[in-house]
């Protein structure tokens, strides 16, 4: 997982490799330092889709020698400049949240099969199984949240805005430090009987006018 | 683990941050949650933060779901006996589990006469019993893979968040009604299709050809049981297999598929 600050704003990167691959913790993270390299480097009006399959060649050239089978990872990242634009994409499993203007709305689609089967940075690049999304952050409230299947296969589908809400209103009072703090207590002490996956998430709101 | 305040001010935004910090999430002790039941904040134990709220309130389910053949001709050579104690011997088993990272679920369809649900599918640890199987009637199995493909494809019986089903077929004869155009579509549903799918031809009659496409587990091909032991060791095979899937890092991978040798003091006649 990566969240650094650049001078035009925020990028946040989350890959989480399959757990069935032998080397996915070089894929994730490469994946994670590929999209973070590229973000820094984009223009402000740059186009996200034609991004993916620069981020998707780069990841294959990191990897080598390890194949791109043994180091499958999915991938999340949002990047928010200093103005509130906001790009932001996912492959694979875990969740991608977004409110922009007031209007909350999940941007990952609905799973059609069941847990931890997912597409994932492999060998091919497959365009239509990103989801992305851009706009712009305008109130206190807005934001980007990125985390992975550990985080997102134990939220009740139905009450996704209300949890995104309840983690602006939270963090919000809290400083950076604090708040991670405070994430990392949530997560490690998570509700969900018998939860065992791994956790992370990403938060990357604006809280002033 | 990250948060940022936007606007925060330049020298805190420009100390970078690489390092992979997923929360190695500590496995949590087994509690026997009551079956299906929502969120209900106020029978945790421990005082709300703002975030547990969110959470479901149920296990990762692990659904195991049988496709017994019950028609009149397992009535034979004391097979349907033989069912019914290692069905019994399973269901007790999964109960026990300790359920490390998965809830494992059982279901039971039955074809035998007509193809039902013979025990919904619930937790292991909820089932009390279920009635003896008995043998009777035709082999009504397309009907059965029917019932089973609209099983893998309801989200609310088998939510999104469970664990890959394991789907499994058993029968000593041939199916006596249309059974090709309901197994295709049970192998062409974009969901049912991802179930792990085992087999068990009972007896010299089964339909072996039927049985080997079904099963698509490579670890475990279609199995053969000559004799009521054999059921026995079959179950005893699936049960290892799905315990080890609950207590491992990723429940969804296959296991090593293991029947156990025949025990050599047991004297058992062959089904002819």
């Amino acid at each position: 997982m990566a969240l650094s600050g650049w001078r035009g704003g925020w990028i946040a990167a989350v890959a989480d490799g399959l757990g069935s691959r032998a080397r996915s913790d070089l894929g994730a993270r490469n994946a994670c330092q590929i999209s973070r390299q590229i973000l820094r480097a984009a223009s402000s009006s740059f186009n996200l889709p034609t991004t993916l399959p620069l981020i998707h060649q780069q990841w294959l050239e990191a990897i080598e020698p390890t194949t791109p089978r043994d180091a499958a990872t999915t991938l999340l990242f949002g990047r928010v400049t200093a103005e509130g634009d906001f790009h932001a994409a996912q492959l694979g499993d875990g969740l991608l949240l977004v409110r922009c203007a007031g209007q909350f709305r999940r941007v990952t689609p609905d799973r059609t099969a069941y847990s931890n089967q997912t597409w994932a940075l492999e060998s091919n690049h497959v365009q239509d199984k990103w989801s992305t999304t851009f706009g712009r952050l305008t109130e206190p409230g807005d934001g980007v949240v990125l985390m992975t299947d550990g985080v997102a296969d134990d939220l009740e589908p139905a009450q996704l805005a209300e949890f995104f809400d309840a983690l602006y209103q939270d963090l919000s009072t809290r400083n950076r430090r604090r708040g991670r703090r405070w994430l990392q207590s949530e997560l490690s002490d998570w509700a969900t009987p018998l939860h065992s996956d791994d956790k992370t998430l990403v938060t990357i709101f604006r809280t002033s006018e | 683990m990250g948060f940022a305040k936007y606007q925060e001010d330049i020298v805190s935004r420009n100390v970078g941050d690489l390092a992979m910090r997923s929360i190695k999430a500590p496995v949590s002790s087994p509690k026997t949650p009551s079956p299906n039941t929502k969120n209900q904040p106020d029978q945790r134990t421990k005082k709300m933060s703002s975030l547990k709220k969110f959470a479901v309130a149920t296990p990762r389910p692990l659904p195991v779901i049988v496709l017994a053949d019950t028609s009149g001709s397992m009535g034979e050579n004391g097979k349907i006996e033989a069912l019914n104690a290692a069905m019994k011997d399973m269901v007790s088993t999964f109960a026990k589990e300790s359920r490390l990272r998965a809830e494992i679920q059982v279901g039971l369809i039955t074809f035998g006469g007509k193809a039902q649900m013979h025990l919904p599918l619930a937790a292991a640890h909820s089932v009390a019993g279920f009635a003896e199987l008995k043998a009777e009637g035709v082999t009504p199995m397309g009907a059965a893979f029917d019932l089973a493909r609209q099983l893998l494809e309801d989200k609310d019986r088998i939510p999104s968040r469970a664990y890959r089903p394991v789907l499994i077929l058993l029968s000593d004869g041939q199916p006596t009604d249309d059974w090709e155009v309901p197994f295709k579509a049970l192998c062409d549903s974009e969901r049912a299709q991802k179930a792990t799918r085992l087999a068990m031809a009972i007896g010299p009659d089964a339909d072996e050809a039927m049985l080997r496409d079904f099963a698509n587990d490579a670890e475990a091909p279609i199995f053969k049981a000559h004799n009521a032991r054999d059921i026995h060791r079959f179950f005893r095979a699936v049960t290892m297999s799905v315990t080890t899937r609950t207590a491992s890092q990723n429940p969804d991978l296959s296991t090593t598929f293991v029947v156990p040798p025949p025990d050599d003091d047991a004297l058992d006649l062959d089904f002819q």
